[in-house]
């Protein structure tokens, strides 16, 4: 993989997909974006508070025909805790979050149509909507049930967007009637809308999950 | 050993392994009761107890295997409805995530949280196609003690309304508040298979007095060094004495290659292990605790382990006592990372009479190991609490908000003396506890055989 040093340290930086022009550097957290044949340094990132989660850059898995394997992680942080979001880099060309949170899984995909939806023009409209304010997609029902503000934590690996440590977003979620999951974010850049569904780390197949001390990795995830 | 984040409890400065670091929000501290918010990087003091938890149903830190999943036992919750008490317990396995193992007047059931939601209310609900019918009419349900750590913010007082749907013998429970609700599936589970699978109800070795100490004897990680080997047991040398019997072709001449290949490997094993974990620094540390008072936090020093995996061993020596035990909780911090790893030992002695006369158990000092440390530079922290043994601290309150006996850490009569504690901690180390082992299964077979032609010889001689 080709590398390019890091404009802040100096230290080598993997060059990915140009699909993913901003990177954080491993070493500084000099958050970076690539333009070009060069680097630029943009802003700060932070370094990652240790946690147990089982997923690290280039895990792999699967779902369905889509292979994935993971390029980036964002940490959000709010009044009652913090969560990850993982960018898997698909094989299908599209870009994917899975959102991990107290070791339950969210996969979610861009749909900018849903923010067109009536329901959501509140939020479209630059507000937020209602707890419990209801949605029906696809025969399913679905429910905002989770509403809060969020503060980025830092960053690792490739991203599609820039995230410095401290940029906030509002955050919605909805769960479906059927497992499925629906997600508003909105920050500086502006909002967006993502639909997917909740789903147990073993629906995804992965491999290279990451060696926690003291556990073993179950079969079924090796 | 395993990976966890080390905080230090602000109330009473005890450290707390948080096992699922970056998932949990809320501490209920083990040494004090205090209630800690971990969602930030400063820890803060939420509410105070008086006192120290103990008795609960699965203890903190104990792991298991249910349904062909390892689970560690993180926290418990007391809850009552008003009608009945029962206790939550929350395992956790960072691969899989979170489970409940709930004890209601004796019956177990394992909780899995939907992240689907039944649909349908009143009388009865629909999930994944089956119906299940309503139990009961919703009911306050109260959250009466807290400890360990969880992945939301629980306090003692949280009230949710809740109610429960059934199908044969699963269940369905909801419980709702004004901001959310929540459904999870309940399968029962029979006593036998919870007490195997983590290891509960145990006898421990000592007879019929309780198991002493906060963990009791399996505390998993790196326990305390074991006891006596099976040498001494006749019944077992008097077995094999038989079966060597029976297996009549064994030439005289054997003999002595068996002792001298069981030299040679146990030297080859001592010099392995010398190679491998030579000690490379050794820092100690002298303290004292006072019986029944407060936890003491004593650094023993900072450790470098040069190697990927190294053992580390940590020796306490006490000032002479009676009836008295020192729970000891070592965390090695490592510097780089902030990550922890955490180990127990208990030093203890007792006397008393039965109807045998006077007996006397324990003794002033305990090795603890750490099996496998990476490589990094460590501070080694040790919480130290002293307790009497007796009457004083065994008193049980029956209060449904005292259920896990938050007693008064000061009280009792026999409260108040002081013990001095030398701890030393190497790093490397020779694995003596292994190489005795080892000397035991190498010699044991060699010596058991001259045992029986000595037994032999003297037959013959009558």
């Amino acid at each position: 993989m080709a590398e390019l040093p890091c404009p802040s340290c100096g230290a080598p930086v993997p060059v990915r997909s140009a699909a993913l022009p901003y990177v954080t550097c491993a070493y500084c957290q000099t958050l970076i974006r690539r333009h070009g044949e060069g680097l630029e340094a943009i802003g700060k990132s932070a370094v990652l508070p240790f946690d147990v989660s089982p997923i690290q850059l280039g895990t792999t898995g699967s779902f369905g025909p889509v292979r994935f394997s993971v390029a980036g992680r964002v940490r959000w942080g709010w009044n009652d805790g913090s969560w990850n979001e993982w960018l898997l880099d698909c094989s299908d060309g599209h870009q994917r979050w899975l959102a991990e949170a107290m070791g339950s899984y969210m996969l979610t995909q861009e749909h900018p149509e849903l923010l067109r939806r009536s329901e959501l023009a509140p939020f479209a409209a630059g507000g937020s909507v209602a707890r419990g304010t209801s949605l029906t997609l696809d025969a399913e029902e679905f429910e905002a049930s989770d509403i809060k503000t969020a503060r980025c934590l830092g960053s690792e690996g490739d991203l599609p967007r820039p995230t410095p440590a401290g940029a906030e977003m509002l955050s919605i979620d909805f769960r479906g009637t059927n497992g499925g999951a629906i997600s508003l974010q909105r920050d500086s850049d502006g909002a967006s809308a993502w639909i997917g569904a909740a789903l147990e780390l073993s629906q995804l197949s992965p491999k290279n999950l990451r060696q926690l001390d003291g556990w073993s990795i179950p079969a079924d995830l090796r | 050993m395993s990976a966890a984040r080390s905080v230090t409890c602000p109330n009473c400065g005890g450290t707390i392994a948080v096992k699922a670091a970056g998932y949990s929000v809320s501490v209920g501290c083990q040494h004090c009761g205090a209630l800690l918010d971990v969602a930030h990087p400063d820890v803060a003091v939420i509410e105070q107890y008086e006192g120290t938890m103990r008795e609960l149903p699965v203890p903190l830190g104990r792991r298991g295997v249910l349904f062909g999943t390892e689970w560690e036992a993180i926290g418990a919750l007391a809850r009552s409805d008003g009608d009945v008490d029962w206790t939550e317990t929350l395992l956790f396995n960072p691969y899989v995530g979170y489970r409940w193992l709930v004890l209601s007047e004796g019956e177990w059931t394992f909780g899995t949280m939907l992240i689907d939601r039944p649909s349908g209310s009143g009388g009865s609900t629909l999930w994944r196609g089956s119906r299940y019918s309503q139990d009961y009419d919703p009911a306050d349900t109260v959250t009466t003690q807290v400890v360990g750590e969880f992945y939301w913010r629980v306090r003692a007082g949280d009230t949710v309304s809740a109610t429960t749907y059934s199908r044969g013998q699963e269940l369905l429970s909801a419980e709702w508040s004004a901001d959310e609700v929540n459904w999870t599936q309940l399968i029962p589970l029979g006593a036998n298979e919870v007490e195997q699978a983590f290891g509960l109800g145990m006898p421990s070795s000592g007879g019929p007095r309780p198991s002493f100490g906060r963990r009791g004897l399996a505390q998993g990680l790196a326990a305390p060094q074991g006891g006596a080997g099976p040498a001494d047991d006749e019944g077992l040398a008097g077995k094999l004495g038989t079966s060597f019997a029976q297996a009549e072709p064994m030439a005289h001449s054997d003999l002595p290659k068996m002792f001298g290949l069981a030299f040679a490997t146990l030297m080859l094993s001592m010099l392995v292990m010398i190679g491998f974990g030579i000690s490379t620094a050794t820092v100690r540390s002298s303290t004292s605790v006072v019986v029944g008072g407060p936890e003491v936090t004593v650094t023993v020093g900072k450790i470098t382990v040069g190697r990927s995996y190294q053992p580390v061993t940590i020796e306490a020596r006490a000032s002479n006592f009676n009836n008295r035990w020192i729970d000891i909780d070592y965390t090695l911090v490592d510097r780089a990372t902030q990550r922890g790893y955490t180990a127990y030992g208990v030093v203890e002695y007792y006397t008393g009479y039965d109807s045998d006369g006077a007996w006397s158990e324990g003794d002033f000092r305990t090795t603890t190991k750490f099996s496998g440390v990476p490589r990094g530079t460590y501070d080694i922290v040790a919480d130290l609490q002293a307790h009497p043994w007796g009457s004083a601290s065994y008193s049980r309150t029956t209060s449904s908000a005292n259920a896990w006996m938050l007693g008064g850490a000061g009280a009792g009569p026999q409260a108040g003396d002081r013990i001095a504690v030398d701890l030393i901690a190497s790093a490397g180390g020779v694995m003596w506890g292994n190489l005795w082992l080892e000397l035991a299964a190498l010699l044991g077979v060699p010596l058991l055989i001259l045992w029986w032609r000595h037994q032999n010889d003297d037959d013959d001689d009558d």
